[in-house]
Parts: C-alpha cells; sequence; structure tokens
C-alpha cells in the first residue's frame, strides 16, 4: 500500500470477500484423478465469481483442498530421496516461506527444531514445482517460495486425528515463532493448494496437480471475491479444514468471546501444556473465514467432532421453529448458553480428509446445489452446470437448505442426511433434562416482597436534566414508543452539527455511529 | 464447554434484553444455587478524576468476580448533589474491555442499570459494546409521567411493554441491516464507527472501533457530564429551571440546535430562485457556509493560491451542468408535479434527473427526447424493484443500482397505504390502498459477487446505459467501492449520511452512517490506491447546498454531483419533515389531490439553483486555478483545516483527508472512458449465436416468426436478456406471444431470462441457477428436465435461489423444483413450479403463483398482493405460511378453479408434466387439496372496486372509490 493509503482513511480491516465455491466427492472413498480434475474445472468454471486487480491479471485467490495422495507423494519423495514410508505414516506441511533465502532458511530450520522438540522426526523438504511465468505481475512480486515439509509419524501415536492433533501443535509453535511464513496446511491426511491466481491459473502454476497419479477421492475449491487488491497469498482459500462463500457480520464479538473463553474453556484432547502452546486460539491479523477457521479447528483438535463444532458455531433457527424435534432444540439451547452464532450469509464446505461436510447459514443466502451421481460421486457447487454431467446418470438434484448440513463419511461410504446429523447429536446427552435442571428464566423467579422506589417530581426532574433529556424526547419520541410500540418516523435528513461539533450537550452515544452491510 | 456436563447450562435466560424495573428487582433478589449477582455502583463523587474513578470500577468488578459472582449488575442509580452517573456507555464499555481482556468476560454477564438511555439508538450502543440486558428506569420514569399528567392515556404496564417493545423491535432492526439475526450475536459486536472521539480513548475502551478523526479527550467527556451534571444541581444550591429544553435535534426549534436550513435561508433561496436573482443566492450561502453549522467540511478552507487564472478560463457553466444531477425521490413519495418539474428541468440543462425506485409511467417514457422530455435519465433499481420493466431501462441513460440510501442506510422503503393511490399503483405495478415494502436487502445482493451479477444483468438489460451503484458513506466505504470498481459499475455515488428526503425512523436518520466528507475521501484515496481509480467516475451527495460545497466534493475526489433537498426547497419545501403522512402543505410530499393544487414549484427554479451553484463553483475554481472540474479532483492539497478555531474544534484531526500530497498522476486520479470495464457482451451467445444472424435481426424489427436452438452452461450468464432488449428496443410494448423463440439445452447460468419482454420465449430442457426470470418482462420461460433423466423432475431441484425476483408479467413454467424466495417481489407474472424452498412468495405484491408440491418455512410473508395457488396433499402448508397478511381458503369459487385448471394445461402443454397431467386427470379430485393464499387487504380491495364496477363504474373510477373507500375516508 502506498504513503497515501497509510495516512487516510483506510483500514485493512474493511476488506470483505466472497466467492464462489465446489466440492467432489467420491461418497465410497475411491481415490482418483478425475475427482482432482473435476474440482479444478469446477472452479474454472467459476470466474464471474472470482475477482481480479484492475489489471485484470492477478486474480484474487484460488485453492483446492485433497487428500494426501500417497501414490503422487511417494513418488516423488522417491525422486527426492526421502523416505515416507506406508499411507497416512506421514504429515505434509505447505509452506510459503520468504524468497529472501537466509530468511527461508532461517525459517526451515525454525521449522525442524520444533519438529525434533514435539518429538517427532523432520523427514525432508520438497520445493514444489511451480510455473510463476504463468502469474500476474502483482501475484508474482509477493509470491512466496513454495515448499513441502515432511515429518514422520512416531509408531505410538495412532494415524488420523491423533496424529494430526500433534501437527497442529507443531504447526501452531512454529506460527507463534515465525513470523514471516505461512503454513497453508499441515496434517496427515489433507493439503491445501492456493494463491493468487485467476480460475485457470491454479492448475497450471502448480505442476503437482496435473500429475495422472496425483489422486484423491475429496476436493474442495474456491475462488474469491475481494472488495480490495491488497495482494496477498495466504487470504485465499482453503484454509486448513473450510472454503467459505460469504462473510462473518459479527466477527469482532465472535472473536471477543473466543478470546474471553480461552481459559474457560477446558480441555479435552489436548494436554494442560499442549493448551498453552497453541493459544491464542484465533489469529485476529486473518479474514473473518480463518478467523472462524482457527475456532473450528481447535474444538476439533481438542476433542469435539467436526460436525458438531461446525453445528453450534452456525445453529439453524431452533428457538421458534417446530419443524425440528424437542430434542434438537434442546441440544441448540444447551450449547447457545455457551456459544453464540457465528453470524452472516455463509455456505461453508469442511473437510478432515475422511469427510466432506457442509452447512449452509440460517437464512438460506449463498447458493449451494448438488448433484448425486450413480457412480457414488457427489458434486456440490455454488451454481449447476459447472462440469458436463450425463443427465442419464443423475440420482438426485438438490441443494443445501437454510441451517441445513449435509455430510459425506467416505469411511462409512455413504452420505448423512442433516436430520440424521442432528438427532445423533442430539441425543447423545440428555440435554433437555440437563436445561430442566439449571438453566433458570426470568419467569420462575419468585417476585419478592419489596417497593421498587418511586421517584418525586423533583428527583425525576433533576435526573431528566442530569441525564440530559429534552423536551422533545420526553413529548414525542419516548411518548411515541409508548403509545404506539413503534419508533417516530421522521424525513428529510439531516441538517445540525455533529455531535462533536454541536454547541448543545450530547450524550456519549450520539458519538458513535451504526454501521451496516 | 469441550466437555459435556449439565452445570454447562446454568445460565438465567432473559427473553427481553430491556428489563422493567420488576425484572430488575427480581434478578437483584433472586436466590438459587449456583447464581451469585454484585451490583457494582456507577456513580462517583463530583469532582474525581475520571481515570480513577473508571480505575476504581474495575476493582470492584474483579471484587465481585473474585467473590464468586456471574451476574454483575452496573447501577447508575443514587445521583444526588455530590454523585455523577459515569456516561453508561463508558461505563458498558469498559468494563466489558476488561472483561475480556482478563478473560472473565464469559464468565459474568453484564447487566447495566441507568437512567440515561431512552433512545433506540442508546441501547443499541450499549448491547453492542458488551450489556446483555439493560434497565432505564428513569425513561420508565418518563412513562409513568406522562401517564400521571395524562398526556398518555394509557395503563403504565402497557405501556412500559409498548415501550420496550419500540426498543427492541428497533434494535433488531439496526442489528439486521448488518446481516445479523440474533440478539446473542449482536451483542458486543461493536458494529460503530466513532466519530469524534480521541483514539486514545477509542483504543483503550472502545477497542477494535475505527475512529479516524480524533476528537474529545476523556477528560472532555468527564467535564461535559459534570457541566450537564450542575444544571441539575447547581453548585451554589440555587434554584434552578428543571424544565426540560427543546433541542430540535430533528424539527427546527427557535432555541438549541442550529439548522442550515432555518427559516432564513429557506426563505432566501426560494426568492433568489424565483427571482433569478444571483444576489440573494450569494447572501444565501454566506448563511449556509458559516462553520456553525458543525458539518465537518465547516472546518476547512481553501488553500488558494498566490494567483488565480481568469475567469474566462474556467469550464463553461453548460459544461459544468451535465455533471450535476437530481436525488433519487421516487414518485409516489413525491407529486407528479415535483417529480416532472425536476426531470424538465434537468433534462433541459442536459443533467440528469433521478426516477427514484417507483418506476415511471408510459406517459413519460414516451417523452423522452421530445421537447418536453418528463422522463429521467437515471433509472433507478432498488430492492423493491418497482416497475422495473425492461421498457424502463432501456429508455435509461444510466441505471442506478440503490444499495443504501442516505435516510435510512440498511433499511428498506416503506410506501403506506394511504399514499399508494390508483396512479402509483398503477406505475409500481401494485394495488391501490394496500402498503408497500420495499424488502432491506437486494434479494439478488448478498456479496459482492452478486452485486457483480447484477451490474452484467443491467448492462445487458441496456448495454449502452452506464450502470451506476449508490452506497452510503461509512467506515469501510472505499473498500466496498473498490469491489463495486471490479464489479463493472461505471459509476460509484457516495451519499452522506445527512442527505436524503425519504421517511424513516428518527434513530436511523441521525445514527446511521457518516458524513460524505469522510466516505467521498475514503473512496477516492481507496481506488487510488488499487488502481481503480480511472475506471470510475465518482460522485457524492447529502446536503449539498452551495458552490462552496461541491467545490470541496470535487477537491475530495468527487466528479459529480447530486442535490435534492435544495431543489425541492427551490419549488417550494419549507421543511415542515412531515412526509412520510400525506400532508404536505406545499404539494410536494403528498399524493392528495386536493393538497397537490397548492403546488407553486416551476422547473425554472431548480435550474436558476443549477445554474447559480455552476457560477459560483467557478468563482472558486478561477480563484483556485484550475481551469476544469478534472484538474480539481482529488486535490486535497488545495484544502486546509481553518485557523482561529474552538477548542472543540481544533481537536478534530482532517489530516486523514485533506491537506495530503497526491503522489499520482493526474491520469490515475480521474476517470477515462478508455477505462471501462469491458463486460464482453459480444462474446455473449445472445450477440454471437443469435443477433449476429441478420435473419433474427429482421425477425425482431418485422417482428416475424423466428426459433433457434443453443447450448448452454453455467457461464452463459444472462441469457436471452440482451436479445430481449432488442426487441424491447423495437417494440417498447413487446411482440406477440412467441414471435422469437429460443430452444436451449444444458444449464443455464445466472440471471436466465432476466427482463425478457413480451414475445420471446426461452424453452430450457435441462436445469438453471439463481436469480432465474429476474424482473420478467412479459415473456415465457419453460424448464423441463432432459428427457433422458431417471429421477422423478418433481422431487428434484431444478431452478435456483430467488427466482423471478421483480418479475412484472409474463409466464413460467418449471416442471420440478424450485429453490429459496421464489417469486420474491412479483408483481404480475404467472408461474408454476412443482415445490418451492423458503420465503416463497415473499414480498409479493401481484400475480398468480401455483405451487405442486411442498412449500418451505415462511411462505408468503410480506405478500401485499396476488394469488398463491398451492397443493397441499399433507396439510401441512398451515406450518409454513406466514400468516401477518395472508388468509388461508379453499377453492371453491368457479372462476378460481378455471384459472387453475387454465394455468395447470397451459404447465402440461409446455413441459409434458406427469404431475400436472395426474393431478388434470383427476381435478374434481384434487381441488380441494388445493390452497388459495391471498392477502387481505389486497382482496378487500379487489372486492370493493368489482363492487364499483357492478355500479357501473368504469375500471379506472372504480379503483379510484375502492381506494378512497378502504381508506375509509375521502379528503
Amino acid at each position: 500500500m502506498s504513503n497515501l493509503t497509510k495516512k487516510g482513511l483506510y483500514r485493512p480491516e474493511f476488506e470483505h470477500d466472497n466467492c464462489g465455491i465446489g466440492a467432489v466427492v467420491n461418497i465410497y472413498g475411491k481415490k482418483s484423478h478425475q475427482i482432482v480434475t473435476d474440482a479444478l474445472k469446477i472452479v474454472e468454471n467459476l470466474e464471474h465469481r472470482a475477482g481480479k486487480d484492475a489489471k485484470g491479471e492477478t486474480g484474487d485467490g484460488v485453492g483446492i483442498l485433497t487428500q494426501i495422495s500417497h501414490k503422487f507423494f511417494s513418488k516423488v519423495c522417491k525422486e527426492n530421496g526421502i523416505n515416507i514410508g506406508g499411507e497416512r505414516e506421514y504429515g505434509i506441511g505447505m509452506f510459503f516461506f520468504p524468497q529472501n533465502e537466509l530468511k527461508k532458511n532461517q525459517a526451515m530450520k525454525m521449522f525442524e527444531i520444533i519438529v525434533e522438540k514435539e518429538g517427532m522426526e523432520f523427514l525432508g523438504w520438497r520445493k514444489v514445482s511451480t510455473k510463476p511465468s504463468i502469474l500476474g505481475c502483482k501475484a508474482r512480486e509477493c509470491m512466496p517460495d513454495i515448499y513441502q515439509g515432511f515429518i514422520k509419524k512416531p509408531i505410538e501415536v495412532e494415524k488420523g486425528l491423533e496424529f494430526d492433533r500433534k501437527l497442529y501443535v507443531v504447526r501452531r509453535v512454529f506460527e507463534q515463532s515465525n513470523n514471516n511464513s505461512y503454513v497453508p496446511s499441515l496434517s496427515s491426511r489433507t493439503i491445501v493448494y492456493k494463491g493468487m491466481f485467476l480460475v485457470d491459473q491454479l492448475r497450471t502454476f502448480f505442476l503437482d496437480l496435473q500429475d495422472e497419479d496425483y489422486e484423491s477421492a475429496i476436493a474442495t475449491v474456491h475462488s474469491r471475491f475481494s472488495t480490495n487488491t491488497n495482494p496477498s497469498w495466504e487470504r485465499a482459500h482453503p484454509n486448513r479444514f473450510i472454503v467459505h462463500n460469504g462473510e462473518i457480520n459479527t466477527i469482532k464479538g465472535n472473536v471477543d468471546k473466543m478470546l474471553a473463553r480461552e481459559e474457560t474453556l477446558g480441555n479435552m484432547a489436548l494436554s494442560n501444556h499442549d493448551m498453552t502452546k497453541v493459544l491464542p486460539i484465533v489469529n485476529t491479523q486473518g479474514s473473518d473465514s480463518a478467523m472462524l477457521d482457527n475456532t473450528l479447528e481447535f474444538l476439533v483438535m481438542n476433542g469435539m467432532p467436526l460436525p458438531l463444532a461446525a453445528m453450534i458455531m452456525l445453529p439453524e433457527p431452533w428457538a421458534y421453529n417446530d419443524t425440528i424435534s424437542t430434542e434438537v432444540r434442546d441440544f441448540y439451547q444447551y450449547y447457545a448458553t455457551m456459544m453464540e452464532p457465528w453470524d452472516g450469509p455463509a455456505s461453508i464446505l469442511y473437510s478432515d480428509g475422511d469427510i466432506m461436510g457442509a452447512i449452509l447459514d440460517r437464512n438460506g443466502l449463498r447458493p449451494s446445489r448438488y448433484y448425486i451421481m450413480d457412480d457414488g460421486r457427489l458434486i456440490l457447487s455454488s451454481e449447476v452446470g459447472v462440469l458436463e454431467l450425463d443427465e442419464a446418470h443423475v440420482i438426485t438434484k438438490e441443494r443445501l437448505h437454510p441451517g441445513k448440513m449435509l455430510l459425506v463419511n467416505t469411511l462409512e461410504k455413504r452420505v448423512m442426511s442433516d436430520e440424521e446429523i442432528k438427532e445423533y447429536y442430539a441425543k447423545k446427552e440428555p440435554y433437555g433434562e440437563w436445561l430442566d435442571s439449571n438453566m433458570v428464566t426470568l419467569s420462575e423467579i419468585k417476585i419478592p416482597n419489596e417497593k421498587i422506589p418511586a421517584f418525586t417530581k423533583d428527583e425525576k426532574q433533576r435526573l431528566w436534566k442530569a441525564f440530559g433529556y429534552t423536551y422533545e424526547e420526553y413529548r414525542t419520541s419516548i411518548f411515541a414508543m409508548a403509545q404506539n410500540g413503534s419508533e417516530q418516523i421522521g424525513a428529510m435528513g439531516v441538517d445540525t452539527p455533529i455531535a462533536v461539533l454541536s454547541k448543545e450537550y450530547q450524550p456519549l452515544y450520539y458519538y458513535f455511529k451504526q454501521l451496516f452491510a | 464447554m469441550l466437555e459435556e456436563k449439565p452445570e454447562n447450562c446454568q445460565v438465567l435466560k432473559i427473553e427481553n434484553p430491556i428489563l422493567t424495573d420488576l425484572d430488575m428487582l427480581k434478578i437483584k433478589t433472586m436466590k438459587k444455587p449456583g447464581f451469585k449477582v454484585a451490583v457494582v455502583p456507577t456513580v462517583y463523587f463530583k469532582s474525581t478524576p475520571i481515570e480513577r474513578v473508571l480505575e476504581q470500577l474495575f476493582v470492584q468488578v474483579d471484587k465481585a468476580y473474585r467473590e464468586g459472582a456471574n451476574i454483575l449488575i452496573l447501577s447508575d442509580r443514587g445521583v444526588d448533589e455530590n454523585h455523577v452517573a459515569l456516561p453508561s456507555l463508558l461505563a458498558v464499555a469498559a468494563v466489558h474491555k476488561h472483561l475480556v481482556q482478563t478473560k472473565k468476560c464469559t464468565a459474568m454477564s453484564l447487566i447495566i442499570e441507568s437512567g440515561e438511555p431512552r433512545e433506540v439508538h442508546h441501547f443499541a450502543t450499549l448491547l453492542g459494546y458488551g450489556a446483555c440486558a439493560v434497565n432505564p428506569y428513569l425513561a420508565h420514569a418518563t412513562i409513568a409521567d406522562l401517564v400521571e399528567n395524562e398526556i398518555l392515556n394509557k395503563d403504565y404496564y402497557a405501556a412500559v411493554e409498548d415501550y420496550d417493545h419500540a426498543i427492541l423491535k428497533g434494535i433488531i432492526k439496526i442489528a439486521s441491516k448488518m446481516g445479523i439475526s440474533t440478539i446473542q450475536s449482536y451483542q458486543g459486536s461493536k458494529i460503530f464507527e466513532a466519530i469524534g472521539i480521541a483514539e486514545e480513548v477509542v483504543q483503550k475502551y472502545f477497542t477494535g472501533t475505527v475512529s479516524r478523526i480524533g476528537g474529545i479527550t476523556l477528560t472532555d467527556i468527564a467535564k461535559q457530564t459534570d457541566e450537564q451534571h450542575s444544571k441539575a444541581f447547581d453548585p451554589l444550591g440555587l434554584d434552578m429551571d428543571l424544565s426540560l429544553s427543546s433541542l430540535g435535534r430533528h424539527k427546527m426549534r427557535s432555541q438549541g440546535e442550529q439548522h442550515r436550513y432555518n427559516p432564513k435561508t429557506i426563505h432566501l433561496l426560494q426568492q433568489a430562485t424565483k427571482e433569478g436573482d444571483y444576489n440573494k443566492f450569494v447572501e444565501y450561502t454566506e448563511k449556509i457556509d458559516s462553520e456553525n453549522t458543525g458539518f465537518l467540511r465547516s472546518l476547512m478552507d481553501f488553500n488558494y493560491p498566490e494567483k488565480g487564472i481568469d475567469i474566462d478560463e474556467v469550464e463553461s457553466v453548460e459544461s459544468i451542468l451535465k455533471r450535476f444531477k437530481t436525488g433519487a425521490m421516487s414518485y409516489g413519495s413525491i407529486s407528479q408535479e415535483a417529480h416532472e418539474a425536476l426531470a424538465i428541468a434537468m433534462n433541459r440543462l442536459q443533467g440528469m434527473s433521478n426516477s427514484g425506485e417507483g418506476g415511471e409511467s408510459d406517459e413519460r417514457l414516451e417523452s423522452a427526447g421530445t421537447d418536453c422530455d418528463r422522463s429521467s435519465a437515471i433509472k433507478q433499481v432498488a430492492s423493491g424493484r418497482f416497475g422495473v420493466t425492461s421498457r424502463y431501462l432501456v429508455s435509461a441513460k444510466e441505471i442506478q443500482i440503490k444499495l443504501a440510501q442516505g435516510a435510512k442506510p440498511g433499511e428498506g422503503g416503506h410506501l403506506p397505504a394511504g399514499k399508494v393511490y390508483p396512479w402509483i399503483a398503477k406505475t409500481r405495478h401494485s394495488t391501490p390502498g394496500v402498503s408497500l415494502i420495499s424488502p432491506p436487502p437486494h434479494h439478488d445482493i448478498y456479496s459482492i459477487e452478486d452485486l457483480a451479477q447484477l451490474i452484467y444483468d443491467l448492462k445487458n438489460a441496456n448495454k449502452y446505459a452506464r450502470i451506476s451503484v449508490k452506497l452510503v458513506s461509512e467506515a469501510g466505504v472505499g473498500t466496498v467501492a473498490a469491489g463495486v470498481a471490479k464489479a463493472g459499475a461505471q459509476v460509484i455515488l457516495v451519499s452522506g449520511y445527512d442527505g436524503g428526503t425519504g421517511a424513516a425512523p428518527l434513530s436511523s436518520i441521525h445514527n446511521a452512517g457518516l458524513p460524505w466528507e469522510l466516505g467521498l475521501a475514503e473512496t477516492h484515496q481507496t481506488l487510488l490506491a488499487n488502481g481503480l481509480r480511472n475506471k470510475v467516475i465518482v460522485e457524492t451527495d447529502g446536503k449539498l447546498m452551495s458552490g462552496r460545497d461541491v467545490a470541496i466534493a470535487a477537491l475530495l475526489g468527487a466528479e459529480e454531483f447530486g442535490f435534492a433537498t435544495a431543489p425541492l426547497v427551490t419549488l417550494g419545501c419549507v421543511m415542515m419533515r412531515v412526509c412520510n403522512l400525506d400532508t404536505c402543505p406545499m404539494g410536494i410530499a403528498t399524493q392528495n389531490p386536493q393538497l397537490r393544487k397548492n403546488f407553486i414549484g416551476k422547473p425554472e427554479y431548480v435550474e436558476n439553483f443549477m445554474l447559480f451553484i455552476a457560477r459560483q463553483l467557478r468563482e472558486y475554481m478561477a480563484k483556485l486555478g484550475v481551469r476544469t472540474i478534472d484538474e480539481m479532483v482529488g486535490r486535497t492539497d488545495l484544502l486546509k483545516k481553518k485557523e482561529n478555531l474552538s477548542e472543540r474544534e481544533a481537536k478534530i484531526d482532517l489530516s486523514a483527508i485533506i491537506g495530503q500530497e497526491n503522489i499520482y498522476s493526474r491520469e490515475e486520479n480521474i476517470f477515462n472512458s478508455k477505462n471501462i470495464y469491458d463486460f464482453k457482451l459480444e462474446e455473449t451467445k445472445d450477440e454471437a449465436v443469435i443477433l449476429s444472424q441478420k435473419d433474427m435481426r429482421e425477425g425482431i424489427i418485422k417482428g416475424l416468426k423466428r426459433e433457434r436452438t443453443v447450448k448452454l452452461t453455467n457461464t452463459d450468464r444472462t441469457f436471452g436478456t440482451l436479445l430481449g432488449s432488442q426487441i424491447t428496443r423495437n417494440h417498447p410494448l413487446g411482440l406477440p406471444e412467441d414471435t422469437i423463440t429460443i430452444h436451449c439445452e444444458g444449464a443455464g447460468g445466472q440471471s436466465f431470462g432476466a427482463f425478457i419482454p413480451k414475445g420471446l420465449t426461452l424453452d430450457l430442457c435441462g436445469d438453471s441457477n439463481d436469480y432465474f426470470g429476474k424482473g420478467l418482462s412479459g415473456g415465457k420461460l419453460i424448464v423441463k428436465a432432459p428427457k433422458e433423466a431417471k429421477y422423478n423432475p418433481d422431487e428434484n431441484i431444478i431452478i435456483g435461489n430467488v427466482a423471478l425476483y421483480g418479475a412484472t408479467s409474463g409466464e413460467v413454467y418449471i416442471a420440478g423444483m424450485a429453490g429459496e424466495r421464489f417469486c420474491v417481489r412479483n408483481s404480475g407474472a404467472t408461474a408454476v413450479v412443482e415445490g418451492v424452498g423458503e420465503h416463497g412468495c415473499e414480498y409479493m405484491t401481484g400475480g398468480r403463483v401455483v405451487v405442486l408440491g411442498p412449500t418451505g418455512k415462511n411462505f408468503a410473508a410480506g405478500m401485499s398482493g396476488g394469488i398463491a395457488y398451492v397443493l397441499d396433499e399433507n396439510n401441512y402448508l398451515y406450518r409454513n405460511v406466514n400468516k401477518e397478511l395472508i388468509l388461508m381458503e379453499k377453492i371453491e369459487n368457479k372462476a378460481d378453479q378455471e384459472e387453475l385448471k387454465n394455468i395447470l394445461e397451459n404447465h402440461v402443454k409446455y413441459t409434458g408434466s406427469k404431475k400436472a397431467k395426474r393431478i388434470l386427470e383427476n381435478f374434481e379430485e384434487f381441488i380441494p387439496k388445493f390452497k388459495k393464499l391471498i392477502p387481505g387487504d389486497y382482496k378487500k380491495i379487489i372486492q370493493l372496486s368489482s363492487k364499483f364496477m357492478e355500479q357501473g363504474m368504469t375500471a379506472q373510477d372504480a379503483q379510484i372509490e375502492a381506494f378512497y373507500a378502504s381508506l375509509g375516508s375521502k379528503n
């Protein structure tokens, strides 16, 4: 950013982003290169949902999350002399390092040390094959040096989530020990390729994605449309778990509360010692999607199932909803006492490499359509028509419904409906009973035998003065609300001074102006 | 939280965050295991330094926490001679911040008991900065006083309940402006910008809030609180005047707040423009421009160069006038006389007038290009989409998308039933005497890529028009503007919060949005930094009232300028501020035929105003040494802060706005048409495959039957719209049914068939995306599954969300299901579909919708016209219908049955729907399973007018009679 804006009125936190999303999953967990190619094709056909800079040569960000392709990585690691062992016995970190050689080497060294300190073996680095020549000049200027780092799974650690939990701690420690690198993913199950691309550059930039041996049963993709062109590779999606189309409007409040909650959260899966390493949960420099992802990731790593975490952060309207069961309502009420909704238009896809889930905001403000094909593929996207498909092989054409979820479990080889997932979690504990014996409503409290003191006329008058009440407020505004149950209507705008320039007393409230979307 | 255990949900649940005094008493005295309540006073001894007061407060809060309190009540009860109350907002924000920082905020809930809050905005800030609930004891005592003095003739408890309800309703509205749907998430969300508070105060106590121009310090806050306290409790114990003073925050009062429009300035302006007297105008602007008016620009001064230039070297008045516009005011909110006067004046001057969101009558659309051109050059597209037809769009020179409106940013419009006279209803395609709601958001814009899509749609609907997007100044507007520029808009209007003529809740008029100075400067800066500034024209408006105002706007980055209140004043407006009541004495903001006779305005007055502004602007330009507006744009170095300001004014820091060196070249600072966004319309299938054929072009011009077949995918967006616009251009009223038919295969992209006119039929075999049939203007749309499909079409989604948004006429047949918000704001199209998602037929004002399957929740919410027939085989519909405005009936009437049958026969004919076939074959059996949904008011009006018609009146007269009859009186 130039000098002008630094001195001016722009603030980076004003930035918004939005996008197109898609996913291709083989429900039976059958891996193929076709899944990856199809997912890339989806994002390429969502070009109109992606943003470009003023010159039209640099994109706002495109990315893909896939399972780790053992077939591919065992081949390339062999070429690099890295012995990674069997499937899921290693974790891969994707790294955006600085181009500066010295800084890069320092960062790499730092990472290696952290891995060892966490009791694991670092296997080696692989420079990711890329084609920078295709990039727009803004993207090239701030292009990181992209590497993959391989970590061996300790024998005593179980494959999957348990190993990923250890890798999570490593990443959090690294993130707090280094400030010039970014880790798009570090996991034994998933990997993220992303950057400041135009939609078709993702495929051409990363040669890995073009390799026939690069296979996956799950792929989620994202194209970003930002209201700004502040160059950034990190801000592209996918994040570690999610791709997100939409905005979290309550982000400031959510993040404040997450910060405040850190001490009272308790820990399930992470040890006390590990907890101190991963805090703070939320990186407040990130975008709203990244902060949502931070929180989701933390909850999962600390023992909460991924679909459950998504459910409590983005609840459907439950309070007055008579189309859901009492158990589900009680479940939501129970969690509402601890977590406020992350609210705003949102369609979110998440995956840990075994499941792929999708959830839509309570008002259904983002499009998410999906097809299920007779060969076991599920194709989800912001739009239909993104892939050419044979209509004769389509079994179902559906959409995500407002506040509802969809879950593909490739281990169980099936699709779970919203009702099934929610009933499952809602019946795990006797939430209704707990609420009944713990939650108190105002009407349950006994009215004491006491009198509320009334003010004398003189007291009232003095208080009115002290608090700066005006005649209009007394006679018009409070009167109107007490009379009609609604606020007074006016017209013809404002032609009076702003609070700070007014010669009259202005309560502090008037120094604050409401924002709107 | 991670561990699932019963104690986690040990909370006190409150239904309404506004607590009555009794609620408060209950909480204070509650004795329930697991709960501990602590009351911490926020009153302090007079003259204690405020920092110490706050520190003391934190100590007490910490103590309460240590003692196990989980409900914390901050209370300012006990204000007296030596006890001053902390401003409640400061107390709440500071304590909340403290709790967040010390990680206690989820363990303790904050309740504020205060005498200070009384208006909606007060409560919104308290909740927004961390309070869970508020007890406004003095506001409640005020209600008791109103009741005692018999000003309010109502039971005290009922009045308090209504007051609390009004407050809550207001807060929900404020939250929904940010897209927040629960109070729980609004609480602590800090969705405000501070203006006029010193940075350090904001950082310390209102952390995370944007504050960009500095302002008063903590000491100033303490001082003003103390001064106010002394007005209630005289330090010398003297008797004092305790009567409430009139401040005139909204309506002008003789004492109290300064108003820029006051009887003196209004009179001068009217005289000047009526008599064409420039000297009087100068006299008026001297008053307007005085720094007492308390605008941000009042603190600015021109930084004149040593030598100006000769005024003859400055760009001519005529050329400047092309950059002037009048503000968007709908026909409906203002009278035909006033609306046309503005259009005529601006057309004569070659400036532009704005239609507003109420559509435009055919007669006026026809007058375009004639000697007496009454058609508005700018056609607005707002969330209500009233009267937005293909013809309306084709007639525009500029199409403006209203994302927000200065008077009520973030809110929709509302035209009360009494103003919906028959002639208004006609241009809006609605029913007379039935109130009209513009939904707050555009249902096709929830994010930036959606806006890009709407811009693309409108460009297709009229490729010659420039597309403009109207934003309201707020923190971050520049970033939004950058997104808008990237989305292809050619004009970006940044409106000030203070502008606007529309009716809105007072809290919204005064407390939402920012002055344009800030928004405009931010927009210019952000666009420049992103290399986007020269791709767009930046326009501003908001109480632009003098040549000086316009000159400052140009220097801050504006190239075009809008005026609304001032032209209305020249036409006679005396700022009665009763626009919402239909009682405007000057015949401006009223439809009442009697009052409209009082209209004394003439287009010439508006012309004089514009000429004077331009003339005055040129004088400034000469002194500033600039020849053209283009040379001025963004030259903030030509502005400086005034000297000799008061202490308070001096604290305002304008350095982020003015006086900066502009490091960008002139070319980067101003719009250049060679940088216009390329929509690549020539690559669309409409152009490349259909209109490129001579045979087709000829068919359109001569109205001959033509057919084509094309293959589509999702990247073929807005298919059919360009073709449709070509038909409208040649035949403003459309062509006979099915003149041009396009058979499509595959997936229709977004906005398939948007705005297509009568005579065009799109027959799609496959499925389609969001915004299908947007603004349908008479065309026909058919969608069916391909023959080879094995799935059951009536159980599968083949159409996306928000189909037929703002459709005004036409026919639609869908053999399959559609997503959310089907037929939202439909005002005349007939549509058949075999199942819909949530919010179906929302805000509908006309037309027929037949649903042959399930509906989602909230069906027919806000629906005020038209009829929906729904097949309700499982009697499930009653749960999903929003019953606020709707009557649910059986279809007993023969005419209705006939109508339904006809529609279904067409459905079978066009789509081959198996479901519809089955229904028709067993029609008698199925009829009882259908429900007819009709809005109550709408039904009443229809019945009234048919009654009058039976008495022998013409349809038009019957409508007028029915309108008056429904209002219960004839004025």
